[in-house]
């Protein structure tokens, strides 16, 4: 049986509002690179399920592209909590206003 | 007599561009002899254009000789041309010659002087421009050796100008000098305007054409060159730099302020005289103030303590004659006192010198007395000098001011009768003069500091004074008959036509004249001869002579009406306008710019969430207004 | 002949950048390469012919289609005005380079590739015939005078070059948008087909106007002036006095009068009047300027404002006074602005507070002094009065009353300059100055001498330059 497209597009925004909720609400960094990556495989998600049904393959590329992005940011990220770790700073994202102005 | 000209004009400067490169590799004395050498070869070459000029026939001696285009335009060409007339041979003899004499006078004068190689070098290139200002065939070139004598004068005024009081003059006479360049400027204006040309012979041709006489334009025009002659002559109101410039060496205070330079407005007006002519209000003004100056001048010279002061006096008084002798249309008689006046004002200065440099460089005359005996031939000399002054015969201005008369006009009356009373004055104060330096008890100063254990003075000193004396009788001579002979004005007609007034009215004008200049001079002698006499006088009228004592406060007039308010308003400029108006508005600018900024800045909080939420909303927007956009 | 004029300089910058010589061969360097372009620049004086219009021309496409339909093209070439106007840039630079080697400047190879890139950007300016090419020389002189000012200026050069810099850049920006209009509403940028096009609109000559008047710079628009004057190396600001204001007047005469003679027309007065105030206001305020270097630059602003007085008399006149004027005051200005600098070697300071008596035993010195003070003070039979003569006249035919206004500020510039000379030379030593402070020596001669023979020549001879402008 063809599983519905509507059921990829529901899980997807299921999980994109998982991660909106975790970039909302949690302090840590980690936990809010983490929900990063949810909203961005949600959107992946999305993508596949859209290129499947319409064949078109453009949406797979683009999630190609999508997983190469949410990939270097991680490195970034994870960078920047190690080294923030590293110098006993508080991982807590609402004290780390040092960009402000 | 092209070449020839031309030699007399470049010799001064070639003077001035060998002393120049030679410098410090030449002695003191070399450059001096060197410096004259070459004005008395510019001298030699303008005694043999005169001799040849003599020569021509009437009617043939006007030339003129063009080197090469100075400037051009489209619209106004001004060429190097150089005019050779009888006026301007006259002008060329009486610069070089009288020139000449008095840079041989500085080499004794100012021997010993640490900057004596640049004293001949100014001195030189004065005669340069005093040539060029005569010679010159058009008024921009005029107007070129009229700037450049201005120069001159303010270098040769502060030479010494490791002091602060001639810095001052000479800043002055510069100043005042720039005035008179800005009238002549404004005139060669409407010159290049309306006949398209400066050189004389077409301006003095078509310019009554096309200024209608007494009109607007033609008194204008006339006005602006009588603007630039009255701050170069010294004379009312821009005569204030003249006493001041006595700062200068005694030779400079000759030639350029006693001979020369002052006697260029003089040249001009009769240079220009069609210009005036064809403005007779203008004329009339020249007269007037000629006639103001020499009455105001003759007072101040009575009171003054300085010896060169009193000279210099005179010499603005001279003047006066001279312009109201234009200002009559009595073009010859002005020039023959303007030759005359060269010599025995430069004599009477150069004596003075010799005075000042027996006396250890003491000016004031109170310091002075009985230097007759020490100074015999000086005193001399002097005489001769002062006869002249006066106007005993033969030396006479009465052609001037009878020749005012015979104008039957207001101005002619005014003129007559200022004349006369001036004739008194000269003797008056000409024969204090005398009677203080030389006669009379000597002071203890002079007997003190007095010393001619070289004679009277080094030989180049006083041969030239000499032959000044020489000069004067003979330009006496030429005043001789001059209502019946004439033979100057014949030579200078064709350039300047002359007033010939009836000889009743010369013979009664001169007889005046006379007795007043003779009684004025007597008058003094017998005061001075008793001490309480002079004391009743200066009791009686004391009070009096504050007046021309303060030289009727020009100078603090001047200081109040254009000199305060202009430093005034620069400080303000300065100090408020400049700062806060125009460097504000640069801070001003950043300032608020950097206030933008900051007001901006103030959006990033550095809370990640604050980003996040701000984020998400705008992409909700944007897809909101997408998805509705797409539907429609 | 032109493009190498552009291209030494430029070439020269790059070697002197990169080349790591010591101290004395950079400099030997830089002069060398200074000299080789006065040179190639008096071979084009005297190959000039006046008969000819525009000479030594180059041209080759740039960018196609760089808006609409016009092209930018490589387009250089050299008329009377500009001769003289590259004339002036390489003496002055000259002068300026030997003057820097002089006083000793921090890390010379990358003052000297400033300086010579600075006369390149100068020289592309001043040739060029196409409008992108003339504005991107305009923007390029900005460069190297930023960095100049910044890095070796005085102690406020953070806030002149800032000053500098925006005062500067709204004009060009403005031109900027000037130039994108011409390019559009016109389809070419070629000065040639320009000129012939009969442009009517005021709107782009306004913006023209304000980049070439802030340059200048005319009252009131010289907020700059003082500050960068003042804090800059004085060789750089004898260039931007003797030179760069210069670059402003060359646009007005070049490009802004040409393309848009209507529009010019109609403003004449405004633009007059605004000069005359400048040209009191300045001689006033360098009356009482209480430095050397202020009282130049006030006169500077004052002298550039009578060129601005002779450029809209619209008449021959006007035009060639306003030309020659360029020439002289830029050389008089040089010579100022570098024996100033000389002077502050040896004292210190410029303040008349400190100085005086400088003239006492130093003939050399009080002699040099004595030239600059004359020739920019137009003394009549120097060069500048006869510049300023024309230029009076030309204003003078246009409106008398506006002629004789302007003519006082002739007594004007001999009160200030008088005081200037005094204030430095005259009566007895200040406090900075004392009997053991030298004479000028001959490599300092050798920088002023040259100078001045310059003036003397152009004074002796004034028709020389004035029968090659050709309006």
């Amino acid at each position: 049986m063809k599983v519905g497209v509507e059921y990829f597009v529901g899980l997807s925004a299921v999980l994109f509002g998982i991660g909106l909720y975790g970039i909302f609400i949690r302090r840590s960094p980690m936990i809010i690179l983490l929900s990063v990556e949810l909203v961005l495989n949600a959107a992946n998600l999305a993508l596949i399920a859209f290129s499947r049904y319409r064949d078109d393959a453009s949406g797979q590329v683009f999630a190609l592209v999508v997983m190469a992005v949410a990939a270097s940011e991680v490195v970034v990220g994870l960078g920047l909590v190690v080294a923030m770790s590293r110098r006993r700073a508080e991982l807590d994202v609402d004290r780390l206003i040092n960009l402000r102005n | 007599m092209e070449t020839l000209s031309f030699i007399c004009l470049l010799m001064p400067l070639a003077a001035v561009a060998a002393l120049a490169l030679l410098h410090t590799r030449i002695s003191r004395e070399t450059a001096a002899w060197l410096g004259t050498g070459f004005a008395f070869a510019s001298f030699a070459a303008a005694l043999i254009v005169f001799v040849g000029l003599l020569g021509e026939g009437a009617g043939q001696r006007e030339h003129v000789y063009t080197l090469y285009t100075w400037a051009q335009s489209s619209t106004l060409t001004v060429p190097f041309d150089i005019l050779v007339d009888p006026l301007s041979a006259i002008e060329m003899l009486v610069v070089s010659g009288v020139g000449s004499l008095i840079v041989m006078y500085s080499v004794g004068y100012m021997h010993g002087d640490p900057k004596e190689r640049r004293f001949f070098a100014y001195m030189n290139l004065f005669l340069f421009s005093m040539l060029l200002l005569v010679m010159a065939a058009n008024f921009v070139l005029l107007l070129a050796g009229w700037g450049l004598v201005g120069l001159s004068s303010y270098l040769l005024i502060g030479f010494w100008h490791e002091q602060q009081a001639p810095v001052k003059a000479a800043k002055k006479a510069f100043v005042m000098n720039a005035v008179g360049d800005v009238g002549i400027a404004i005139a060669i204006f409407f010159m290049a305007r309306d006949i398209g040309t400066t050189n004389f012979h077409e301006v003095f041709q078509r310019g009554p054409e096309v200024w209608s006489k007494g009109g607007t334009t033609a008194n204008l025009v006339a006005f602006l060159l009588l603007v630039g002659a009255v701050a170069k002559s010294a004379q009312i109101p821009l005569h204030t730099w003249l006493p001041d410039a006595m700062e200068g060496p005694t030779p400079v205070s000759a030639l350029i302020h006693a001979a020369t330079m002052v006697t260029a407005g003089v040249y001009l007006i009769a240079r220009a005289h069609p210009l005036f002519e064809n403005a007779p209000d203008i004329q009339s003004l020249v007269a007037l103030l000629g006639v103001a100056t020499l009455l105001m001048a003759g007072v101040i010279a009575l009171v003054q303590t300085d010896i060169k002061r009193i000279i210099a006096y005179s010499t603005m008084s001279q003047i006066g004659y001279m312009f109201t002798a234009v200002g009559v249309s009595a073009y010859s008689a002005g020039m023959l006192h303007l030759l005359s006046h060269a010599f025995f004002k430069a004599l009477l200065f150069l004596g003075a010198g010799i005075v000042i440099h027996a006396l250890a460089n003491e000016q004031d005359v109170r310091r002075m007395g009985g230097l007759a005996s020490a100074l015999p031939w000086t005193t001399r000399l002097m005489w001769v000098g002062t006869i002249a002054l006066i106007g005993i015969w033969p030396f006479s201005k009465d052609v001037v001011l009878a020749s005012a008369y015979e104008a039957h006009s207001t101005t002619g009356w005014i003129v007559w009768v200022g004349g006369l009373l001036g004739a008194a004055l000269t003797g008056l104060y000409a024969t204090r003069l005398m009677r203080l330096v030389f006669y009379g008890e000597r002071s203890e100063f002079a007997r003190e500091h007095l010393h001619t254990d070289h004679g009277e003075a080094p030989w180049t000193m006083f041969w030239p004074v000499a032959v000044l004396g020489i000069g004067t009788v003979l330009a006496g001579l030429l005043w001789i008959g001059f209502g019946v002979n004439h033979a100057f004005a014949t030579f200078l007609e064709e350039v300047a036509p002359n007033v010939e007034p009836a000889v009743s009215v010369e013979f009664a004008t001169t007889v005046i004249a006379w007795a007043l200049g003779i009684g004025g001079a007597l008058l003094v002698w017998r005061l001075y001869e008793r001490p309480e006499r002079v004391a009743a006088v200066r009791r009686r009228f004391g009070s009096l002579t504050t007046l021309p004592e303060r030289k009727f406060y020009w100078d603090e007039a001047y200081d109040l009406v254009f000199y305060r308010p202009a430093a005034r308003v620069a400080c303000w400029f300065n100090a408020v306008l400049e700062r806060w108006v125009f460097g504000g508005s640069v801070t001003g600018t950043a300032w608020s710019v950097r206030g933008i900024g900051r007001w901006v800045s103030d959006a990033q909080t550095g809370v990640v969430r604050q980003y996040a939420t701000v984020f998400v909303i705008g992409a909700v927007a944007i897809g909101a207004y997408l998805l509705g956009r797409s539907s429609l | 002949m032109t493009v190498a004029l552009i291209l030494i300089p430029l070439a020269a910058a790059l070697i002197v950048a990169f080349l790591p010589l010591p101290r004395r061969s950079t400099e030997a360097l830089a002069l060398g390469a200074a000299l080789a372009e006065l040179a190639l620049g008096i071979v084009a004086l005297i190959q000039f012919d006046t008969a000819k219009g525009v000479q030594f021309a180059a041209d080759r496409l740039w960018f196609g289609d760089l808006v609409s339909n016009a092209d930018a093209r490589f387009s250089v070439g050299m008329s009377g005005l500009s001769l003289f106007m590259v004339l002036l840039t390489s003496l002055g630079v000259f002068s300026a380079i030997a003057t820097a080697a002089w006083i000793g400047r921090a890390r010379p190879r990358a003052y000297f590739s400033l300086l010579l890139m600075l006369e390149g950007a100068l020289v592309l300016l001043f040739t060029a015939r196409d409008l992108v090419l003339f504005y991107t020389g305009w923007e390029a002189m900005m460069i190297p005078l930023y960095v100049l000012i910044g890095v070796w200026g005085g102690r406020e050069r953070r806030r002149a070059t800032f000053t500098f810099f925006v005062y500067t850049l709204i004009g060009s920006l403005l031109m900027l948008v000037g130039v994108a209009w011409v390019g559009i509403t016109q389809g070419t940028f070629e000065l040639d087909a320009l000129q012939n096009a009969g442009i009517t609109d005021a709107g782009p000559f306004f913006l023209f106007a304000a980049a070439f008047c802030i340059k200048a710079p005319i009252f009131p628009l010289h907020g700059w002036l003082p500050l960068t004057y003042r804090e800059s190396p004085i060789e750089v600001t004898a260039l931007l006095s003797g030179v760069i204001s210069k670059a402003g007047a060359y646009g007005l005469l070049a490009w802004a009068l040409p393309l848009f003679r209507p529009v010019a027309e109609d403003y004449q007065w405004w633009f007059a009047g605004l000069a005359l105030a400048g040209l009191v206001y300045g001689s006033l305020v360098a009356f009482r300027a209480p430095d050397a270097r202020g009282v130049i630059a006030y006169s500077s602003l004052g002298q550039m404002n009578l060129i601005v007085i002779g450029i809209f008399a619209l008449n021959a006149d006007g035009f060639t006074g306003a030309t020659f004027q360029m020439v002289n005051h830029g050389v008089a200005s040089l010579a100022a602005f570098l024996l100033i600098g000389l002077v502050e070697l040896r004292t210190g300071t410029d303040l008349f507070r400190w100085l005086g008596g400088l003239a006492n035993r130093r003939a050399a010195l009080s002699t040099v002094f004595l030239f600059a003070t004359m020739f920019a003070l137009a003394v009549p039979g120097s060069s500048t009065f006869v510049s300023e003569l024309y230029i009076l006249l030309g204003a003078f035919r246009f409106e008398p009353w506006l002629g004789a206004a302007a003519a006082t500020g002739i007594v004007l510039a001999a009160m200030y300059m008088l005081r200037w000379y005094s204030g430095i030379a005259h009566e007895t030593e200040g406090e900075r100055v004392d009997p053991t402070t030298p004479d000028l020596r001959p490599y300092e001669l050798g920088i002023a001498v040259p100078l001045v023979l310059v003036l003397l020549a152009m004074s002796a001879w004034p028709s020389g330059v004035m029968e090659r402008i050709v309006s």
